[in-house]
């Protein structure tokens, strides 16, 4: 009986252990085939590229800019956070970004300084392909210098390229008995003595000239630094030549219209960046004014339209040089070196120069900004007589076109000499407290002196 | 048995101060210690820091801007604190009479504080302007003046402007605190006074500067501090123009920094004022000790 137990135990044993394997392999089967297929490997977070860009100025290019945006975002499936910051501000942004180690990867500037600079700290990427895929030989051969820095490498691309416009009231100077703008300096001085009436609310200068300005003064200084035959540095970047003759006549030429004939109005000593510009437009205050960039008549031509056609721009006067200079200078792109997504930044740039939105974008900035293609300037839209006035001197050959900081160009010495309105400075002390010329560039002389010793030892 | 309990209270004053502590030494000793570091180095933007001992202090102490920053600094200070404090003074004596119109009169008081700084330095550029100003062409039209002021381009009318712009914006706090404070002299003590045949000077003598002595301390030392450092009025009204004539400690430091580039230049500059702020700030801290 035990031993008959035993057996049927046994058997019943080896059963449920079949039992049991059979329903494990059943479960097993049921659960692997109750199993959703292995997910693929998650992709990759889409690109993403952040660019800091100099406030538009413009209704219509408020709207391209981001439209232009979306049609790069939906081309490539990068995301791109776009922040403006007026252009005042952004070099200050951007300076404390690069030192905190969180700067944008690239960065549209109003102020090619700051790119210079941080190119020659070693912070930018070379644009070289980009601007080899772009249209290279219709650039303007002064732009494809301004791209360059003094090491040969295109670190910068001057999307809007601006000039250093002399503009003077044609009714101003008509009620006084011109019926041209003054051709030389000298011519400059006499008129400004016949024109000047400060009892009556009207100064026949106002150039912009304080340190306070943010770079209108030193292009001004240049300007006439350069009619004198006098310049910053020689070609080779080194020998610094603004202890020169010249250098005391522009110095005397500034004294004579602040303190002696007293044609430039004071106030010009502590104009911000935008004052020259409404103290020209807003009243009969101003009657002559030089100002980087057209903004002066982009803003009469769209909201005084009485104004308009009493506007005009003319060449900077001759001096003893016998020559007419005209300064450039240009608002444009830089990729940081630090950027995740260095091939898509360029693709970025390179997708806002295509010429059919470039066209469409530079023409709403007109005659702020001008074309950076030669091929553009026969657009009809440029043939308005006050702005042609302006953008017809970038064809005249008889008038020298030259980047600031001449006779290199924009370095980072020429930019810090710029940033530190050392120029400006010069002035100050002649108009403010009254030093001689001498003593004024002596000061200047040294600190240019410092600045490119500096420069040439990093 | 006891000791546990013991332990906790003796902790508890630390604990409760912690927090405090912690943040303090992130927010300021932390910075303060990179500054003072800062200002030993070499250091522009985006460049290496090098080492340089005291070479940026005596740049600073060799450069003409700098000194004149000191004096102009001085000068801002004396001159702002010591007009605000009497004309929000004045002013509070004025407003708390039963004049007719005593609410209105303390409403419009608070404009120029509640007028954002921004719009406020603007709109006195464009009153001030030689070119367009609308006070010049008064000045023009009433024959006071045959020329156009510049009030902002010559050193020593900027130098007054930029202090009356200061006095003009901070003043309705000051006279607030002043109100406060006269409200705050019993009623009866003035009345028996009148009843003695005190006259209007004696009263304000002996019993109104008396009780509000403290409060012009704290106000003169408080005003001092946040004078000294005040930026952005005097940077949108001259940006130190011209030429140096109103740079302040805070003015140029910010320029050296931001338009120069130079780091360690402008924390030096902080580190040369550093002392002068933490004297008057201990000056303070004493006086409210003491007055507790």
């Amino acid at each position: 009986m035990i031993k008959s137990r035993h057996a049927i135990t046994r058997l019943q044993g080896t059963l449920v252990v079949v039992i049991v394997i059979i329903a494990a392999i059943a479960g097993g089967a049921y659960y692997w085939a109750s199993q959703p297929p292995p997910k693929p490997p998650p992709s990759p977070p889409p690109k993403k590229l952040t660019v800091w860009w100099s406030t538009p100025v413009f209704a219509k290019e408020k709207e391209l800019i981001p439209k232009y945006i979306d049609q790069f975002k939906a081309a490539t499936g990068a995301e791109v956070e776009w922040v403006q910051f007026p252009h005042v501000e952004l070099d200050q942004k951007i300076m404390t970004a690069v030192e905190a180690g969180t700067n944008p990867d690239i960065m549209f500037q109003a102020h090619q300084h700051v790119c210079t600079i941080l190119h020659e700290k070693g912070k930018l990427l070379s644009l070289t392909d980009v601007i080899d895929k772009i249209d290279r030989n219709d650039l303007f051969p002064f732009l494809q210098q301004m791209a360059k820095g003094r090491d040969g490498v295109e670190y910068f691309l001057p999307y809007y390229p601006q000039g250093n416009w002399f503009h003077y009231r044609k009714d101003l100077l008509a009620k006084a008995g011109y019926s041209k703008p003054p051709e030389t300096l000298d011519q400059l001085l006499e008129m400004a003595r016949k024109i000047n009436n400060p009892e009556g609310g009207l100064y026949a200068l106002g150039f912009p000239l304080g340190s306070t300005t943010i770079n209108d003064a030193p292009m001004t200084f240049e300007q006439i630094l350069w009619a004198y035959g006098g310049q910053l540095v020689a070609a080779d970047g080194k020998t610094v030549m603004i202890n020169s003759t010249a250098t005391m006549q522009t110095l005397e030429f500034f004294e004579r219209i602040i303190k002696i004939d007293k044609t430039q109005t004071p106030a010009a000593l502590t104009w911000g960046a935008y004052d020259n510009n409404a103290a020209f437009q807003q009243l009969e205050n101003i009657a002559i004014t030089g100002n980087p960039g057209g903004t002066i008549v982009s803003w009469i031509r769209d909201n005084n339209p009485k104004l308009y056609p009493n506007v005009g721009t003319a060449p900077w006067p001759k001096g003893p040089s016998g020559k007419n200079y005209l300064l450039l200078g240009a608002m444009g792109f830089s990729i940081f070196k630090n950027t995740k997504n260095p091939e898509l930044a360029k693709d970025f740039v390179k997708f806002f120069c295509d010429k059919t939105r470039y066209k469409e974008l530079v023409m709403a900035t007109i005659p702020y900004n001008f074309p950076m293609y030669k091929s553009m300037l026969t657009e009809p839209a440029l043939k308005d007589p006050p702005m042609w006035e302006m953008i017809s001197q970038l064809l005249d050959e008889n008038i020298e076109k030259r980047l600031w900081g001449y006779a290199t160009g924009p370095t980072g010495a020429v930019s810090e000499i710029y940033s530190a309105e050392i120029f400006a400075r010069m002035i100050e002390r002649v108009a403010v407290w009254g030093w001689t010329p001498r003593r004024a560039l002596n000061e200047g002389f040294i600190a240019i002196r410092d600045i490119y010793a500096k420069w040439l030892a990093a | 048995m006891n000791s546990p309990p013991r332990i906790k209270a003796s902790m508890l004053p630390y604990l409760l101060l912690a927090p405090t502590i912690l943040f303090f030494s992130i927010f300021v000793v932390y910075p303060l210690g990179v500054l003072i570091d800062l200002s030993f180095h070499q250091k522009y933007v985006g460049s290496p820091s090098i080492f340089v001992g005291l070479r940026n202090f005596q740049t600073l102490l060799q450069d003409t801007g700098f000194v004149q920053s000191i004096s102009n600094t001085a000068i801002y200070v004396a001159g702002a604190v010591s007009i605000r404090l009497l004309f929000a003074f004045g002013l509070a004596l004025i407003l708390n009479q039963k004049i007719r119109g005593r609410p209105l009169f303390r409403g419009l008081m608070l404009l120029p504080w509640l007028t954002p700084m921004v719009p406020a330095v603007l709109t006195w550029r464009w009153i001030l302007s030689p070119d367009y100003g609308i006070l010049n062409r008064l000045l023009l039209q009433l024959h006071l003046t045959t020329y156009p002021i510049s009030f902002l381009a010559d050193p020593i009318l900027a130098k007054a402007t930029v202090i009356a712009f200061n006095v003009w914006k901070y003043f309705p706090f000051y006279t607030l605190v002043f109100l406060a404070g006269l409200q705050a002299i019993p009623v009866d003590i003035s009345e028996a006074a009148e009843i003695d045949g005190a006259s209007k000077w004696m009263k304000l003598r002996h019993i109104t500067i008396p009780y509000v002595r403290n409060l012009f301390a704290i106000l003169f030392a408080l005003s001092a501090v946040w004078t000294m450092g005040e930026f952005v009025s005097v940077w949108l009204l001259t940006r130190g123009g011209p030429s140096y004539a109103t740079h302040t400690f805070a003015t140029l430091a910010f320029e050296q920094a931001f338009l120069n580039y130079n780091l360690g230049l402008a924390a030096a500059m902080f580190v040369i004022v550093l002392p002068i702020t933490v004297g008057l700030t201990i000056l303070i801290t004493q006086y409210l000790v003491k007055e507790s």
